[in-house]
């Protein structure tokens, strides 16, 4: 398996695995709702976990299309202000669903690790360009 | 890659995550159906003993001094239910009876004077819920409550006949009523602590309680009514209001 292949895997299908199965599993009618299991985690865990695995998955996406041109900056602040946009209109009842804080500091996390990915990528880019 | 599809790429990306975002959000939690609260108990057509030699007086069900939620609902409907089928049980059984009279303070003298026996019901109800209740503080520094664990109902049924002028106890019962447990999640979460009994799941939930040892519990109390110790009972009534003064004949 490739190093690229490996990567999409690891930051795009994994984090949106994860964070599928967490809101199937513990949201309105899983399984601990149901009372089939009786250890139910912190709210956090179930309703911002999935937003922020999410997120990370879109703007890894975002990376993996356009690599370390600078336009990837573009798409990664529009998801970012997609993402916290949704949860603004969620807080004048715009479209369903809860405002919450937690889950605006997960987007912006979200973007601040991906971030931070990518200016490490490019920083090594231009060191690399530099040397040769 | 070119720019135009990389940019296609990336609005694809987005609209399917989008999708994605909306998929979860918009996902309508199904209301829970309130669970109408009725409380029945039949008693038997046939097969048993029948007195009609014995007046009684019933006094309306009421909870112990120590049961805090008995002016709340469903608790209200479950006394009421329960007065309705001690009438029926007595009528089934043969016997007279006056009432349901809120509470002694309410009969008058022809009341007593005509009446062998004041029945009293006293539902002594015990709600465990250690652990149900929770909260946490949420971003705008407010106490958000909800329901998320086990309780359980249980207590028992204090019956108590009175001879009707001196009130002098002449027999009391006691009748279990069974054990229930429910796990419960609230449906919702409120700012108000008060809020959370009357969430459906909750609400639901204590129906189920109630319901569940309502029948075997009345059936026994049932059993106590026999004719032949409310006649010893009526005798007894009898000589207590000869010899208090009340009525001399």
């Amino acid at each position: 398996m490739s190093f690229k292949t490996l990567n999409i895997l690891f930051h795009i299908f994994l984090p949106l695995l994860v964070g599928s199965a967490i809101y199937l599993l513990f949201r309105s009618k899983g399984i601990v709702s149901a009372g089939i299991l009786a250890w139910k985690p912190h709210p956090v865990f179930i309703y911002t976990l999935p937003d922020f695995l999410w997120l990370y998955a879109l703007l890894h996406s975002m990376h993996f299309i356009w690599q370390v041109d600078k336009r990837v900056w573009f798409w990664l602040i529009l998801c970012t202000l997609l993402s916290i946009g949704s949860e603004v209109l969620q807080l004048f009842n715009y479209i369903p669903g809860t405002f919450d804080y937690y889950d605006i500091a997960a987007y912006l996390t979200a973007f601040l690790i991906v971030s931070i990915h990518i200016l490490i990528l490019q920083f090594k880019l231009r060191q690399y360009e530099n040397i040769h | 890659m070119k720019t135009y599809i990389k940019t296609l790429l990336s609005l694809g990306t987005l609209f399917a995550f989008t999708l994605l975002f909306i998929a979860s959000a918009t996902q309508q939690k199904v209301p829970i159906q309130r669970k109408i609260a009725q409380f029945d108990y039949a008693p038997p057509s046939e097969g048993f003993d029948k007195s009609d030699k014995v007046s009684f007086i019933l006094l309306s069900p009421r909870y112990a001094p120590t049961f805090q939620y008995g002016s709340s609902e469903p608790y209200v409907t479950f006394t009421k239910s329960m007065a309705s089928d001690f009438e029926e049980m007595l009528t089934a059984r043969g016997y007279t009876y006056k009432g349901p009279y809120p509470s002694y303070d309410e009969l008058v003298y022809n009341d007593k004077k005509t009446s062998d026996l004041i029945l009293e019901v006293e539902v002594d109800m015990k709600i465990m819920n250690a652990g149900l209740l929770k909260s946490f503080v949420n971003y705008s520094k407010r106490t958000v409550y909800y329901a998320d664990g086990e309780f359980t109902i249980d207590g028992k049924l204090n019956l108590i006949a009175y001879e009707p002028f001196t009130r002098e106890k002449v027999w009391t019962k006691s009748v279990p009523i069974a054990p229930a447990r429910r796990r419960v999640t609230s449906e919702n979460k409120y700012y108000d602590i008060g809020s959370v009994n009357n969430d459906a799941a909750v609400w639901n939930a204590v129906i189920d309680a109630l319901q569940e040892p309502y029948a075997g519990t009345m059936r026994q109390a049932w059993n106590h009514l026999d004719p032949h110790e409310m006649e010893v009972l009526q005798k007894q009534a009898g000589e207590i209001k000869k010899n208090s003064g009340f009525i001399k004949n």
